[in-house]
């Protein structure tokens, strides 16, 4: 008889590619259609992974259809079985193969969604951290603001794409994809404070702005990138919305 | 390192938490013995899963019931990164059982989310028990292991699975979970009496019982015809076939553990709380059948 590691192996060649042969010495009943039998091994992995694909990218799902996730999901699963048992995490290189998948030359902002799906999943999972408080910065000396530097939330995250993606996304949130002008690029800023993943739309200077503080530059060196990248730049709104979105989890530093 | 206490999950049914039910759970708190989670749902970092879990835990005894820590797996040793996370979780959650399966579903750093099926050697059996000892020991506590459901097996496989079984209680001091759907559904599959196997099973060592439903496939096999294959997977409530097998369990070993698994196609919570419920039905039944006796 085979030995372990060899059945193993074998076991595992069959499992992916249907066309492969199927392992040796193994029996049910009498006379038994191995074939149909091996095939539930078959059928239960790939269904099972469709299926968490399907889960952690709910939005591309949407924007492709059953039929056609399911052959991307096939190809990618056969190239990327995961590599964990912890599926909620599976499919970190799904937006790269969908960027070289020809059949979806068609969408050529998929990827992207996938990037931000995997963003939502990180925020989701990421480590816990309690908002600050505005009224504590309005404690502090107005004159001082300009030289704090922030403690940002784990889950924060900002994803510049050249396609619509807050626009698709609010259009699966909101079951209404009609009207995206797909000639709009967008960024968004993603949070999740508490239980909610929180995502927003933001411009270049406010994604300039919120990239700075996210680097531990100081707020007023913020200011002054954002306010360069646009004259027009919203203080006050992108300010308070640092709050509101609960991106500060403390002051690092009054410089 | 807990926020817990250890708590004893009673001789009462309880059901595989899913996260569809966590508000209701919290809501209506119902009358159950506890809860099963399956860790690699909960090994993320932070956020909704664990304030879910936290919450059901302050109200309820937990177990933890591995399906990917492949013990059946051809590594030398169990994945390090699995085993440190498990542990951490069971730090965290202090649950009363920890459980995992007679099976593998890892091959080389990959991961194929099913229960393989192993042949029932002699070097199996060694590779099994080095496993076994290597997660108990990690975890500072007694394993239970769960039957597999099988569609095929192998050939070359001097043991019976219930001496397999036996055995590597005998050689790890690990407990049993008994899956009794596992049973019928590897009993049909396989030609052999679902009785003939609880006969044969060690059932001293049972700490956990297993029920979930499954569903029936034709397939067309050489001997037999067209012929029905069942199907594992916790799609739907618990038939009369099995009930009655786990009665005859509990006749055996009496009121245990008894868990209702529902996986696929997720009822709402009455439903799958009255599964519960007739199980605990089918454990007082017992006990007052033999206080009379």
């Amino acid at each position: 008889m085979a030995s372990f590691k060899q059945i193993h192996k074998e076991f595992v060649a069959a499992l992916l590619v249907p066309s492969a042969p199927i392992p040796k010495g193994l029996v049910a009943l009498k006379k038994p259609n191995i074939t149909s039998r091996f095939a539930v091994y078959r059928n239960n992995v790939i269904v099972g992974l469709i299926a968490a694909l399907k889960s952690n990218f709910p939005i591309c799902f949407a924007l492709v259809g059953d039929e056609f996730f399911k052959a991307l999901a096939v190809d990618f699963i056969r190239k990327n079985p995961p590599t964990s048992p912890m599926l909620f995490e599976y499919g970190d290189e799904f937006a790269f193969f969908i960027s070289q998948y020809s059949p979806a030359d068609q969408l050529p902002y998929l990827a992207d969604i996938a990037r931000l799906e995997i963003m939502w999943r990180n925020a989701y999972h990421a480590i816990d951290a309690k908002p600050l408080d505005i009224a504590k910065i309005q404690q502090i000396d107005a004159k001082e603001h300009s030289n704090l530097t922030f403690k940002t939330h784990p889950s924060a995250a900002i994803l510049k794409s050249n396609w619509p993606i807050y626009s698709i996304w609010q259009g699966h949130e909101d079951n209404d994809m009609v009207d995206i002008d797909l000639e709009v690029k967008q960024a968004i800023l993603i949070c999740r404070p508490n239980v909610d993943v929180l995502i927003a739309n933001i411009d270049p200077a406010a994604c300039i702005f919120y990239s700075a503080i996210m680097n531990g530059r100081t707020l007023g060196n913020a200011y002054e990138k954002a306010i360069k990248q646009d004259q027009n730049f919203d203080f006050n709104y992108c300010f308070g919305q640092l709050f509101a979105l609960g991106l500060i989890t403390d002051i690092a530093a009054e410089n | 390192m807990s926020n817990f206490r250890l708590k004893k999950i009673p001789n009462l049914a309880g059901v595989g938490l899913k996260a569809q039910h966590y508000k209701t759970i919290l809501q209506e708190k119902p009358k159950l013995g506890w809860f099963e989670v399956h860790p690699e749902n909960y090994m993320g970092a932070g956020g909704p899963p664990h304030k879910y879990l936290t919450a059901i835990r302050e109200l309820y005894p937990i177990s933890l019931h591995g399906v990917g820590m492949s013990l059946g797996g051809p590594s030398e040793r169990l994945d390090p990164e699995h085993l440190r996370l498990f542990k951490a979780l069971k730090d965290r959650y202090e649950p009363w059982l920890i459980s995992e399966h007679l099976a593998w579903s890892t091959h080389e750093g990959k991961f194929f989310n099913d229960l393989l099926p192993l042949p029932y050697t002699e070097e199996t059996l060694n590779h099994l028990a080095n496993h076994v000892d290597e997660m108990q020991s990690y975890m500072g506590k007694q394993v239970l292991i769960e039957n597999p459901s099988a569609y095929l097996a192998y050939e070359s496989s001097p043991y019976a699975e219930t001496e397999f079984l036996d055995q590597l209680v005998k050689r790890t001091g690990c407990g049993l979970l008994l899956d009794v759907n596992n049973i019928f559904v590897s009993a049909n599959n396989q030609g052999y009496d679902a009785y003939d196997y609880l006969d044969a099973y060690p059932v001293e060592h049972v700490e956990e019982i297993h029920l979930g439903g499954h569903s029936v496939e034709l397939i067309e096999d050489d001997d037999l015809g067209i012929g029905k294959l069942l199907i594992d997977d916790h799609s739907s409530a618990v038939i009369d076939d099995v009930w009655d097998i786990y009665k005859k369990l509990i006749a055996k070993t009496g009121p245990k553990p008894s868990l209702i698994e529902w996986d696929g196609d997720i009822p709402e919570w009455p439903v799958l709380f009255n599964e519960a419920k007739i199980a605990d039905g089918f454990m007082k039944k017992h006990v007052s059948t033999k206080v009379k006796s």
